[in-house]
């Protein structure tokens, strides 16, 4: 599975350097105008940004047919799947890990205080990207790459939905007490991982049946 | 030399026996929204084989590489290669077999030598120095993008990779066209060569029979998803002929084994299993693969418009 993932980063390694440039300026940007909502939204841009490149493999996959190539390799189907996932998490992590460095920087250098969101709203980043994803995935493999713009575009709008109706809950449930918003973040990535978990079942199985 | 349909082993002259890498037995597939099949495939490629796979575009060539490669789930029948049945939980046998198809299939942002890196994880017997000498016998470059590879390129770079892990058995659809005439026999000569130690087998599918004239030595003709002919090159080129003749005469050549034949404007073409013993009125034709071909492809079936 080691090969898929390498195929994967090597097919899309472009666009991976290029989000990581611009991510890169626009978090600097944003945390020396020190405004309180740019640095929410300077944690918020990576995850939305970078692990978008992990759904243009499938569409890289279909345009060069790899992904017909890919089942005549000594793999399970799982594990071509499983590869898919991965590359998504490889590219999740990144975003964390550049955002966070980025932040611990301007923390020592610029000024301590622009860490006090960083997790609530990272969590956050990544809850939507998770929740995204777990759509992109069996929807790409049911409705085929012609349709993926579309459908990483209703996805995101799905993850914005997941987004505001978990925190319409936590408001009915727990009201405005404190550490909520702290609350609502952690359970906004729970539910999210879990429907990752789900989609990457789900995406096994239309894959075992989906004929190239 | 003696294709047995049900056995396992392939008869050679003097008795030697040797396993079949591939067998397929009663294949059936059909796709729910096209009215095309496969109808009942059945055919064997020995060990020390290249089997030639003919059709024209259509028939059913590239649907039945699918099915023994499990890009596409079978009705019915079996098919096994080195023995085995071919399942999803036996992927490993995969190591083995060696693919390439009708056009690239590698991603085009890589070029060769991330190819070799891509390729090292995913077979067990992924042999780099093989590679790189195909690489360099098919005078392809190591750093250019692979998405700027013309199709020939491309091609020889995927039968480089066929070659190279250690495979027993090539499934190959289409994977001369687009060569020029010095690429091709560069390609021709490494699948001779991959047979020659009977450690091999190839299925080849080619539009150009003349590449498969050249190679193979047992050929399978397809049709509207149908086997029309199986038999070996030396059999078909020594005791099948094409015959020309006119339509009321077609009765006579009963006896020859009519396998198809074609109305032309004041003639009729046929092609009979058995040469020999012809009744001396009749004009035999010289022949090609390619002659065979179209007239298996757009004759008509004697057995079945006579009979049934």
């Amino acid at each position: 599975m080691k090969g898929l993932i390498l195929n994967n980063l090597y097919s899309i390694d472009k666009s991976v350097k290029f989000s990581l440039l611009i991510s890169t300026a626009v978090i600097i940007l944003l945390i020396i105008s020190g405004n309180p909502t740019a640095l929410k939204i300077a944690v918020l841009l990576p995850f939305l940004i970078i692990p978008m490149n992990a759904f243009e493999v499938l569409k890289q996959d279909s345009m060069s047919s790899w992904n017909k190539f890919e089942i005549t390799l000594p793999l399970k189907k799982s594990k071509i799947i499983q590869s898919k996932f991965i590359t998504f998490l490889l590219l999740l992590f990144t975003s964390l890990l550049l955002t966070f460095a980025l932040f611990y920087c301007a923390s020592i250098f610029i000024s301590p205080t622009v860490m006090d969101d960083f997790f609530n709203i990272g969590l956050r980043g990544m809850g939507l990207m998770f929740c995204a994803a777990s759509l992109v995935y069996p929807l790409t493999y049911i409705f085929g790459i012609e349709k993926s713009d579309m459908i990483t575009m209703g996805s995101m709008g799905f993850a914005f939905v997941m987004f505001f109706f978990i925190s319409f809950l936590m408001k009915v449930f727990i009201g405005e007490m404190k550490g909520a918003e702290e609350i609502f973040s952690l359970s906004f990535l729970l539910v999210s991982i879990f429907l990752f978990i789900l989609s990457y079942a789900t995406s096994v199985i239309i894959y075992r049946k989906k004929e190239f | 030399m003696i294709i047995g349909k049900n056995s396992a082993f392939f008869v050679i002259g003097g008795g030697v026996t040797l396993e079949y890498a591939l067998e397929i037995e009663g294949l059936c597939k059909s796709f729910s929204k096209s009215r095309f099949a496969l109808k009942n495939i059945s055919f064997s490629v020995p060990y020390g084989s290249i089997t030639g796979f003919i059709g024209e575009n259509g028939a059913g060539k590239t649907s039945t590489m699918g099915a023994i490669l499990q890009t596409l789930h079978i009705d019915s029948g079996s098919i096994k290669i080195f023995g085995e049945r071919i399942a999803e939980a036996k992927k490993e046998i995969n190591n083995h077999i060696g693919v390439v198809y009708d056009a690239m299939n590698f991603s085009g942002n890589l070029d060769a030598i991330k190819l070799s890196k891509v390729f090292r994880y995913l077979y067990h017997n992924w042999d780099n120095q093989e590679y790189f000498n195909y690489i360099e016998l098919f005078s392809l470059p190591k750093k250019q993008k692979i998405n700027s590879f013309s199709r020939g390129m491309a091609m020889k770079l995927s039968i480089a990779v066929a070659l190279s892990h250690g495979a027993r058995l090539l499934i190959l659809d289409e994977a001369t066209s687009g060569l020029d005439p010095v690429g091709r026999e560069d390609v021709l000569e490494a699948l001779l060569k991959f047979v020659r130690d009977q450690k091999g087998a190839i299925l080849l599918s080619s539009h150009i029979t003349s590449d498969i004239e050249k190679v193979a030595d047992t050929l399978v003709f397809i049709k509207k998803g149908e086997i029309v002919l199986k038999t070996s090159k030396n059999d078909l080129l020594n005791n099948y002929a094409i015959i020309q003749c006119k339509e009321h005469e077609l009765n006579d050549l009963r006896l020859n084994g009519i396998i198809a034949y074609k109305n032309q404007t004041d003639y009729v073409d046929v092609l009979v299993s058995n040469k020999n013993e012809l009744p001396a009125k009749f004009h035999k034709k010289n022949f090609s693969i390619d002659d065979i071909t179209l007239l298996l492809m757009k004759g008509e079936n004697y057995e079945r418009a006579h009979f049934k």
